[in-house]
């Protein structure tokens, strides 16, 4: 008997297979490995609860901290409070704020370029000593949302079916390019070049052609870490005093700030938020209200300065093991990396395996709606449209009077 | 936490350790992710625990619930990178299909290159055993979805090893071997 004709008696055949895979996946060396396993877990478990308290502690210090100097009038901190149309001059204001807040650190590490093909980009960590409030609070208030804001939908999908959206990376030891043709449902096509990883089997294999993106399901997008469909992004307001609550909300557990763990629900909403703006286009007033509530999540750094080779400058922002550039310029999110940058302590010295190795970077070179696709991508699109489903798992709060 | 609850704790890790280990990387596609996401998920029980009743399967639901959830917001911020290859991955000989660790593992390199939701659900469905309707409360689907993405996702399964060769099943995994 072969796998390829264990019909129609096939969920046996597949169970023994699937259990197989199970009983057989190489997790470690004999009992004793097997046992030594275990106590490697508990130990890391317990060494993430100390630290997680440990800083929970230095949290409560350091706000008050910032309490005391901003109402001293030491930093021009954009009221948590301000409306989310703010007038230019507190832009200035912002602005100036992160310029004259950006001191150099005695030990910083100077940028090292990485060339991805026709891009190089560098993180550097030089700089600076300035709440990531700061800098988020003067990103947001760049993007100027004041047109059009309560006249458009979150995701602005107008009469432009894809989502384009062009990028450099590296993961597992490789360079890629990738194109990237989203669509309402998140499916999508893809198009990439460059090797496959032998350390990563996830990363690359792209030869050129385009493939189908399927992600199987419509609730594909999702904050922190909830799940939610377009229509249910499109229910999230644009007042960030009335988004934060349910972000807060969102999976029923709190954001505090937790460094120790990389997978913190603060980290993990941090970098939700990147995907969320980079994953489709969303309207000026709710990247603005995201950008406002990411400044009230604790524990964001700032680590230093991000340049490219397309003329692009950011401040670069950590939190557990994500690291990001912004241009608060004009609010546009440049690169995200969960990768190691010298000098920036990826995931604060866990062992976690992930940390050890260091994961990939992207460059958001251009992103962008498109009318139309090329025949192949269209083809890959249409193979990826056939498999969508819809789960919902989380129903819209009641509107709430305005404050 | 009191000493009993840490003492409670630790022996769940020991008994079960292992087997969420095995579920973690079917879940994940490689032992490396697997442990991750095992280590992460375990610190959300262990700041659980004392909610939980230790004395009935709750600790094995909620380690669940949280493996499937942590690994469905990995997988969604990691997907850009996940490009889906045209061919199952060199990781074994696959001219040696009488040994049960070479299907093992052309069967997890094929599990791996399902969509996720495929993959969570033959691991849930197959694997843990769970019947149709738990899991579908887990993933937040209907029943429909869950044998929907069953059917498909053996299918597609039996397509990427049957593309490769034919090779004997008979023997290949025994489910009263495995510890439960």
């Amino acid at each position: 008997m072969s796998f390829s004709d264990f019909n129609p008696n096939e969920e046996p055949v597949g169970q023994r297979l699937l259990l197989t895979a199970f009983a057989t996946a190489p997790v470690g060396d004999g009992l004793a490995g097997r046992a030594a396993f275990n106590e490697d877990l508990l130990r890391s478990v317990r060494r993430q609860e100390r630290k997680r308290r440990r800083v929970r502690t230095t949290v409560i210090g350091a706000t008050a901290a910032v309490a005391a100097a901003v109402a001293a009038g030491v930093v021009v901190l954009p009221s948590s409070s301000t409306p989310s149309k703010t007038a230019p001059q507190a832009a200035t204001a912002s602005k100036a704020a992160v310029k004259a807040e950006q001191k150099p650190k005695a030990s910083g590490n100077p940028g090292t370029p990485v060339t991805v093909g026709s891009v190089s980009y560098s993180f550097d960590t030089k700089t600076s000593d300035t709440p990531a409030a700061i800098v988020l609070d003067a990103a947001a208030t760049a993007i100027g949302s004041d047109a059009g804001a309560g006249s458009e939908p979150n995701v602005v999908w107008g009469s432009t079916p894809y989502y384009h959206m062009v990028s450099v990376s590296t993961c597992g030891g490789g360079t890629y390019t990738n194109n990237t043709w989203t669509t309402r449902n998140g499916n999508g096509v893809g198009l990439g070049t460059g090797p496959k990883s032998a350390s990563d089997p996830g990363c690359g294999a792209g030869d050129g052609a385009p493939f189908p993106i399927v992600t199987g399901f419509a609730d594909f997008y999702g904050l922190g870490n909830q799940p939610l469909t377009e229509a249910q992004v499109d229910e999230l307001p644009t007042d960030p005093n009335k988004l934060w609550p349910i972000l807060e909300g969102f999976d029923g557990r709190s954001l505090t700030s937790d460094p120790a763990n990389p997978h913190s629900n603060a980290s993990t909403m941090f970098q939700s938020i990147w995907n969320l703006i980079t994953s489709e286009p969303l309207s000026p007033a709710f990247r603005e209200a995201l950008l406002e509530d990411a400044a009230k999540i604790p524990g964001v750094t700032v680590e230093g300065q991000y340049t490219d080779s397309l003329g692009r400058t950011g401040t670069v922002l950590h939190i557990g093991m994500w690291t990001m550039a912004i241009d608060t310029s004009d609010g546009q999110v440049l690169a995200m990396t969960s990768g190691a940058i010298p000098g920036v302590p990826i995931c604060n010295g866990s062992k976690a395996s992930f940390c050890q190795s260091g994961g990939g970077t992207t460059v958001y070179v251009s992103a962008g709606a498109v009318t139309s696709l090329p025949k192949a991508e269209a083809a890959a699109l249409a193979q990826a449209n056939s498999g969508a489903k819809t789960s919902k798992v989380w129903v819209a709060p009641a509107p709430t009077p305005s404050l | 936490m009191r000493t009993e609850d840490e003492e409670a704790f630790d022996a769940f890790v020991r008994a079960r350790g292992e087997y969420f280990l095995r579920v973690s990387v079917l879940l994940t596609g490689s032992v490396p992710e697997g442990e991750d996401l095992l280590q992460s998920s375990l610190v959300r029980l262990y700041r659980a625990w004392q909610r939980l009743d230790v004395t009935s399967s709750a600790p094995d639901a909620y380690l669940r619930k949280v493996l499937v959830n942590t690994r469905r917001s990995w997988w969604q911020v990691r997907w850009r990178r996940e490009s889906p290859v045209d061919s199952i991955p060199d990781v074994a000989d696959f001219g040696d299909f009488t040994d049960q660790y070479a299907v093992g593992a052309a069967v997890r390199s094929a599990l791996a290159l399902l969509p996720r939701q495929q993959r969570t659900v033959l691991v849930l469905r197959y694997v843990e055993d769970l019947p149709e309707a738990q899991v579908a409360s887990l993933l937040g689907v209907s029943a429909g979805t869950v044998k929907t993405h069953a059917h498909r996702g053996l299918r597609a399964l039996r397509k990427s090893l049957g593309d490769l060769a034919p090779f004997p099943v008979n023997g290949a995994g025994d489910p009263a071997g495995v510890e439960r």
